[in-house]
């Protein structure tokens, strides 16, 4: 997907919010004739789509909600296993099986199941996160019936031709060679393995020694271990209506049979004294990579809510602290951001930019300023009012299009959020205060301790950097080597 | 500075309530419905509500009721876009998009973003071959807000040699994250259509050299905005929650007074027919793998021609399924990644009025040559050529691009489709209709289009390898 020529990028789906200053009108050359400022009306009110959900004999929970505002329909099969089930000498299998599912049934080849697809104006897809597995298949939703027996084919009855294993298998390996290449991918790639250590979450792609030995036998063995009725659920969501397509459901995917599933064990990710840099070495870079970080908190913390808040004053969004400090003050990079990412066991907390070479140490110094800040302050008065005004809107604006309510209902059963979070989201969002922000800030936003991590090329930016209390060297496949330019 | 000063004061509306389509199928059940009416897709019975108007200045307006959440986009989208932009100063619409948001006469820099945000919306601007949009979609008790925003600066541009500098620095910052601290460099989007063109109109460098952004003055900003940013070369779309007396009222109270301009002679863009294939080849210094990118003159947009090219092109490229894909990736397994389309990488097959491109990208296996990867691709185009594709394959098509068709029916995509309409057609019930344009395809006119226009000799490619590795390190 190119973010090509907009005014601004970001990786993530949080965009914007918050006014600190108070609104001005700039002096000089006036233009006469415009009009006045007009109010805003009173809120409007917004109901959430009532929801069916009912469970199978077999245990698998569906979930049908009604949205009809284009003539389409989503079918979300969801396993709630992931990236993080991968055996951490093994890892790749999680996603691997995710896309071996789509290359064969016993009744039909991979072709087959692609053609049919695209013939209900369907795309098949499968998305692997850190703790649950989304296969997808959104299409038109007068062929609802026949898509929902398509998924259940996918799902119920995959044959994992080795042919088509062998295939994915070196596309994977090349895929994972061209991933290198992209400066934001490493980034992202060192920081979570420096901050996650032992953690799976510090995993965000195989390796090519992992990729290699995988086998037929290891998805074999994922697939029916994981992909059972009890640890999944199904998500529809469109122009449907609930009765004829829980019928449905119910006759593709009631012979699927359940099997218990072991709880996984997860060890505790390190905690991080002191401001520490891994520095990948990227030569000929003409920016530097930054991701700036700490380890956060797990989906359902109840402190959510205010790191969400918090986290949008600091860089989550378009009129935040960050990007009206970096880009608009000082114009050193076009899409800065923070991300505040949760999961089913922990999270971290992310500032992420590209910056112009001379200026990657200034950076630091501005993002651990608005931190330190954040921290010490909070955010208060009208900047605190206008970001969870920012917040609420775009909840309605996202749960108005068929996508965002689809991803918002997967969080709610992939996380085990209580069952009305549509429906209090807003009003958990007002109830944020000041000393909320300020503890949450002190929670979450390291500043004395920290991860930096720079893709670029160290010689052109080396003097910049300083304050850290160890650095860390890698080359692009992540391994560790010397001090560029020492050897 | 001022780069525009507003003449009258508000005119109130005597709009001209032009057009009318009814609302049947989908949206009617749903109790979208206006008074306006619409001719459903042939194919599907789903339409949307189309109202369309206009200012006595020029401004046109189209309005797509729909009530089923307290949520609006307002879209401006000016016709002004980087083909046309100045010689001499390349990627400057889009450096002018960015001053957009610097001020204008009474909303401060950057004041438009902390305005939309703080009362619950999101934005954006980008700007394309023939257009900029920029829009707000926001809670619709914002939307008279929304318009005052985007009046206030259609009336008028503020811009200070400090904010200049500044966005000069974050484009030149754009540029580089984008294009030239990238692999590959957007070579399929931003280097093809260089190479593949001879008119500098459609054949410069769009996203700017930055010794060329960075000669940007505040008089090339004033000129530019003098010169295109006028109502009557603008069209504003509003969707969602709202109706079109609303936004007509509103719309001539916050634009109404902005006078039009004289707009100058379009130039001529037209691009000369390609006679002989053109292969490149480039080193990519920052790629480890390589990939190819080809482009195929198409014919005029919204021809007969065209919409049986589109049909051919999800039977190409669309998915997994499809002959390129297949071919590529499963039976000779020297690609991993087959894409592709009309407008491939900015737009859409409509959002656009100008020569363009049909573009085809694969990355493909180390071990393998950029011409394995043009010579399997000619066997699948010859054998299209030569034995056309079944009736079967044009149905489901028509299926296919149906379905992604109403994936832009929502918020943002809906409004800049009924913008592009209008804007380019003079005709935002395009959104109910053009769908019915492809089922006057045969098999036989997507033949001879292949025939005609996927000939080696209206091809330009572009293989893009991974330099070799020097002592030392990338250079």
């Amino acid at each position: 997907v190119t973010k090509i020529a907009s005014i601004f990028a970001v990786s993530g789906a949080v965009m914007a919010a918050a006014a600190v200053a108070p609104l001005r009108a700039t002096g000089g050359l006036q233009a006469s004739g415009g009009t006045a400022r007009p109010s805003v009306g009173p809120d409007r009110s917004f109901t959430v789509s009532a929801r069916s959900v009912d469970t199978l004999p077999n245990g698998l929970k569906v979930v049908i909600v009604r949205a009809p505002s284009i003539p389409k329909v989503s079918l979300v099969l969801t396993v709630l296993t992931g990236l993080a089930a991968d055996k951490p000498d093994a890892p790749g299998v999680a996603s691997m099986t995710a896309d071996a599912i789509q290359e064969g049934t016993k009744t039909r080849t991979s072709r087959e199941i692609r053609r049919t697809a695209f013939g209900m104006g369907a795309n098949l897809s499968a998305s692997v996160a850190q703790d649950f597995t989304a296969v997808s298949l959104r299409g038109l939703s007068e062929y609802a019936p026949n898509l929902i027996d398509l998924l259940s084919d996918v799902v119920l009855n995959p044959s994992f031709p080795q042919s088509e294993i062998d295939i994915l298998k070196a596309n994977e390996l090349q895929g994972l060679q061209q991933q290198k290449s992209s400066p934001q991918y490493l980034s992202q790639r060192s920081f979570r393995k420096a901050l996650f250590g032992p953690h799976p979450y510090a995993r965000i792609s195989p390796t090519p020694e992992s990729v290699k030995a995988i086998d037929r036998s290891a998805l074999v063995t994922f697939y029916d271990t994981y992909y059972r009725p009890n640890n999944a659920f199904l998500l529809v969501v469109g122009d449907v209506e609930s009765a004829p397509i829980r019928e449905s459901a119910r006759k593709a995917f009631g012979g699927w049979t359940r099997k218990d599933i072991a709880p996984a064990a997860m060890p505790a990710a390190p905690a991080l004294s002191g401001r520490h840099l891994v520095f990948v070495e990227r030569p000929g870079s003409v920016q530097s990579s930054i991701s700036l970080g700490n380890i956060g908190i797990k989906r359902t913390d109840p402190s959510w809510y205010n790191l969400s808040v918090a986290n949008t004053v600091y860089g989550g969004a378009f009129n935040s602290r960050i990007v009206r400090n970096i880009r608009e003050d000082k114009g050193y990079s076009y899409s800065p951001f923070s991300q505040f990412a949760a999961f089913k066991y922990s999270g971290f907390y992310r500032f992420a930019a590209d910056v112009r070479n001379d200026v990657t140490g200034a950076t630091l110094k501005e993002v651990y300023g608005e931190t330190d800040k954040l921290r010490a302050e909070g955010a208060a008065g009208e900047e605190l009012d206008n970001v969870k005004r920012y917040l609420k809107g775009v909840f309605v604006i996202a749960t108005s299009s068929q996508g965002g309510l689809t991803n918002a209902l997967n969080n709610i059963y992939a996380f085990g959020l209580p069952s009305d979070y549509l429906e209090t989201y807003q009003q958990k969002i007002s109830a944020v205060t000041t000393a909320d922000v300020k503890s949450g800030a002190q929670t979450l936003f390291g500043s004395s301790d920290s991860l930096v991590v720079i893709v670029g090329d160290y010689a052109k930016v080396k003097d910049q950097l300083t304050g850290f209390v160890d650095t860390t060297f890698e080359d692009l496949d992540g391994k560790t080597i010397p001090a560029p330019g020492t050897n | 500075v001022d780069v525009r000063i507003s003449l009258r004061q508000i005119a109130l509306p005597t709009a001209c309530l032009v057009a009318v389509l009814s609302a049947t199928g989908a949206r009617a059940r749903a109790e979208r419905g206006t008074t306006e009416s619409s001719a459903a897709h042939a194919s599907s019975g789903f339409s949307v509500p189309v109202f369309y108007g206009n200012l006595p200045n020029g401004l046109r307006v189209v309005v797509s009721e729909d009530r089923r959440a307290p949520v609006v986009t307002v879209e401006v989208m000016y016709r002004i876009g980087f083909r046309i932009e100045p010689k001499g100063r390349t990627g400057f619409a889009h450096l002018f998009e960015h001053m957009m948001f610097q001020g204008s006469d009474q909303v401060g820099k950057f004041e438009h973003v902390q305005i939309v945000n703080a009362n619950g919306g999101v934005l954006n601007g980008s700007t394309r071959f023939d257009h900029t949009n920029y829009w707000e979609t926001m809670p619709s008790n914002a939307l008279e807000l929304a318009l005052w925003l985007e009046a206030d600066r259609m009336r008028s541009l503020k811009v200070t040699p400090e904010n200049l500098k500044n966005q000069q620095n974050v484009v030149s910052e754009e540029v580089r994250v984008n294009v030239l601290n990238q692999p590959y460099a957007a070579f399929e989007w931003l280097g093809l259509p260089q190479k593949a063109n001879t008119n500098w109109y459609n054949a410069h460098n769009f996203y700017g050299d930055l010794s060329e952004l960075e000669a940007a003055t505040l008089e090339d900003v004033k000129s530019f905005f003098q010169t295109y940013y006028a109502p009557n070369n603008a069209v504003l779309v509003v969707v969602g929650d709202t109706n079109s007396e609303e936004v007509m009222r509103l719309a001539a109270k916050h634009f109404g007074g902005i006078p039009s301009h004289t707009l100058p002679p379009a130039p001529d863009i037209s691009e000369p027919y390609q006679t002989a294939e053109k292969t490149f080849t480039e080193d990519d210094s920052l790629a480890q793998t390589p990939a190819i990118a080809l482009g195929y003159h198409l014919p005029p947009r919204l021809s007969k021609e065209f919409f049986a090219l589109s049909l051919l092109d999800p039977l190409l490229v669309g998915d997994e399924s499809a002959l390129l894909f297949q071919k590529l990736v499963k039976e000779a397994q020297i690609a991993t990644r087959v894409a592709g389309g009309f407008n491939f990488g900015l737009g859409n097959n409509y959002d656009f009025n100008g020569p363009m491109l049909y573009t085809i990208r694969v990355d493909y296996r180390n071990d393998r040559k950029g011409t394995d990867v043009l010579a399997a691709i000619d066997q699948v185009i010859d054998d299209v050529q030569k034995k056309g594709v079944s009736a079967d394959d044009i149905r489901q098509a028509r299926v296919s691009l149906r379905s992604s068709f109403f994936d832009n029916l929502e918020g943002f995509g809906l409004a800049d489709l009924l913008a592009a309409f209008a804007l380019y057609d003079n005709d935002p019930g395009k959104i109910n209709t053009i769908l019915g344009e492809l089922d006057k395809v045969s098999p036989a006119d997507v033949q001879a289009a292949a025939v005609k226009y996927l000939a080696r000799s209206n091809r330009t490619s572009i293989d893009r390898r991974p330099a070799p590795k020097q002592a030392g390190g990338v250079k």
